[in-house]
C-alpha cells in the first residue's frame, strides 16, 4: 500500500489549492467574527448580546477549520488499513467538501444523487475515500481539458442490489475510448500528460480488496460514468 | 438623522456570511446579506445598496459575472471581491472589470474598511470608526 499512500500524497497535493480554501474560510469567519467582536464591546454602551454571539460564531468555525485539518491528516497519513461500518454518504460529503472549491474554479456544476437510508458497509474509510478523489479528480480534469460543453458532474450513491451498494462518478467530458477501455486500469496507463497512471489501478485494487468492483462505461450522450459496488457483508482481508 | 449606508453580503458560505454581517454592522453600516448572486439579483433591496462585498467562487454565477451583470444592466454597485482561493488570472480580471478591491480571505479589517470607505461616494453615511 506504498503506492497508495504515495497517490493519495499526490492527489492532496493537487488539491492544495481547495483545501487552502476550505481552511481559509472558516479562518476568515473567525478574524472577521473577532473584529467585529471587539468593536460590539467598545461601543457605549457594550453590545453585549452582540459579543456573545460573534464569540459562539468563533468558536463553531474555528472547530470547522480543525475538523477540516484532521479530515486531510487522515487522508494523508500512513496508517495501517482498518476496518469499520461506513456511512457511504458521510464519506462522500467528507471528499466533496474537499473537492468542492477545485469544481467550482473549473466552472463544475455539481449535482448529488445520494439515496437516504443506505445500509453501512465495512471497509477503511482512508482508502474508499481515496478512490472518491481519484474520481472525482479524474472527472474534473477530464471536463477542464474539453473546452466546450457543459462541465457537469454528478455524484450518486444507492442499493439496487440487496447485497451491496454502490458510488457513481459521472463526467461530461470527452469520454472514454472503447478501444481503450481494458486498458484504462493497468498501472501507468494515462492519458495526461503529467500522469502517473496509477489513480484508477489503486482505485480498482482498493475497491477489489473491499469486495467489490470497479467499472467504467460511456455517459450518455458525453462523458463517462465510474462506479463502483461494496458489498454490506463482510469482505476478504484489506 | 442621515439614512445609514447599506451594504450588500454575498458568499455561499454561511460562516463568512454571518461574521460579515456582524462586522459591517459592527461599524455602523446597515448589512443585507445574500447566499448567492441571483437571490441578490431577485431582491429590491439591492437598489439600496452603496457597495457589494462578493465572494468570487460560488455556485452559480461568480462574483465578477454578479458585477459585471449589474454594470450591463445599468444598475452597478461598487463591488468589492473576496476570495479563498486567490489566482493571478482572475484578480486581473475582477481588476479589469472595475471592481474597487480583490481581497483574499482571510482579510485584515482595515483593508476591507479601506475599500469600502474608497467605494462610498461623498456625502454617503460612514462608518463609526475614528
Amino acid at each position: 500500500m506504498e503506492l497508495a499512500h504515495a497517490n493519495r500524497v499526490a492527489t492532496m497535493g493537487q488539491l492544495s489549492g481547495s483545501i487552502a480554501h476550505e481552511i481559509n474560510q472558516p479562518i476568515a469567519a473567525v478574524i472577521a467574527n473577532a473584529n467585529a467582536g471587539l468593536r460590539w464591546l467598545g461601543a457605549r454602551p457594550p453590545e453585549l448580546a452582540q459579543v456573545r454571539q460573534t464569540l459562539a460564531r468563533i468558536v463553531r468555525d474555528g472547530t470547522r477549520a480543525g475538523e477540516v485539518i484532521g479530515r486531510i491528516r487522515a487522508l494523508v497519513k500512513k496508517v495501517p488499513p482498518r476496518r469499520e461500518l461506513l456511512d457511504i454518504n458521510e464519506a462522500l460529503r467528507e471528499v466533496i467538501s474537499l473537492t468542492q472549491a477545485e469544481l467550482q474554479r473549473n466552472g463544475v456544476r455539481l449535482q448529488t444523487r445520494l439515496s437516504v437510508g443506505l445500509p453501512l458497509v465495512p471497509g477503511d474509510r482512508v482508502q474508499l475515500q481515496q478512490v472518491m478523489v481519484n474520481l472525482i479528480v479524474n472527472a474534473v480534469e477530464a471536463m477542464s481539458d474539453a473546452n466546450d460543453g457543459p462541465r457537469e458532474l454528478t455524484i450518486g450513491a444507492g442499493a439496487d442490489d440487496p447485497n451491496d451498494v454502490f458510488v457513481e462518478v459521472q463526467d461530461t467530458g470527452p469520454g472514454l475510448d472503447p478501444a481503450k477501455l481494458d486498458r484504462l486500469f493497468q498501472s501507468f496507463y494515462t492519458t495526461k500528460p503529467d500522469g502517473m497512471g496509477m489513480g484508477l489501478a489503486i482505485s480498482r485494487s482498493i475497491v477489489e480488496a473491499h469486495g467489490g468492483r470497479l467499472s467504467a462505461t460511456r455517459n450518455e450522450p458525453h462523458g463517462a460514468v465510474f462506479r463502483f459496488t461494496l458489498p454490506i457483508e463482510d469482505f476478504p482481508k484489506v | 438623522l442621515p439614512r445609514k449606508t447599506v451594504i450588500a453580503i454575498v458568499d455561499d458560505d454561511q460562516s463568512v456570511r454571518e461574521a460579515l454581517t456582524s462586522l459591517v454592522r459592527s461599524l455602523g453600516y446597515v448589512a443585507v446579506a445574500f447566499e448567492c448572486a441571483e437571490d441578490l439579483l431577485k431582491s429590491k433591496r439591492r437598489r439600496n445598496a452603496s457597495c457589494m462585498i462578493a465572494d468570487v467562487q460560488m455556485p452559480g454565477m461568480t462574483g465578477i459575472e454578479l458585477h459585471n451583470r449589474l454594470a450591463a444592466s445599468g444598475e452597478p454597485i461598487p463591488t468589492i471581491l473576496i476570495t479563498a482561493f486567490p489566482d493571478a488570472r482572475s484578480r486581473e480580471r475582477a481588476l479589469q472589470a472595475g471592481v474597487i478591491g480583490y481581497l483574499t480571505k482571510p482579510f485584515s479589517e482595515d483593508d476591507l474598511l479601506a475599500c469600502i470607505r474608497s467605494s462610498l461616494k461623498p456625502g454617503e453615511a460612514g462608518d463609526k470608526s475614528p
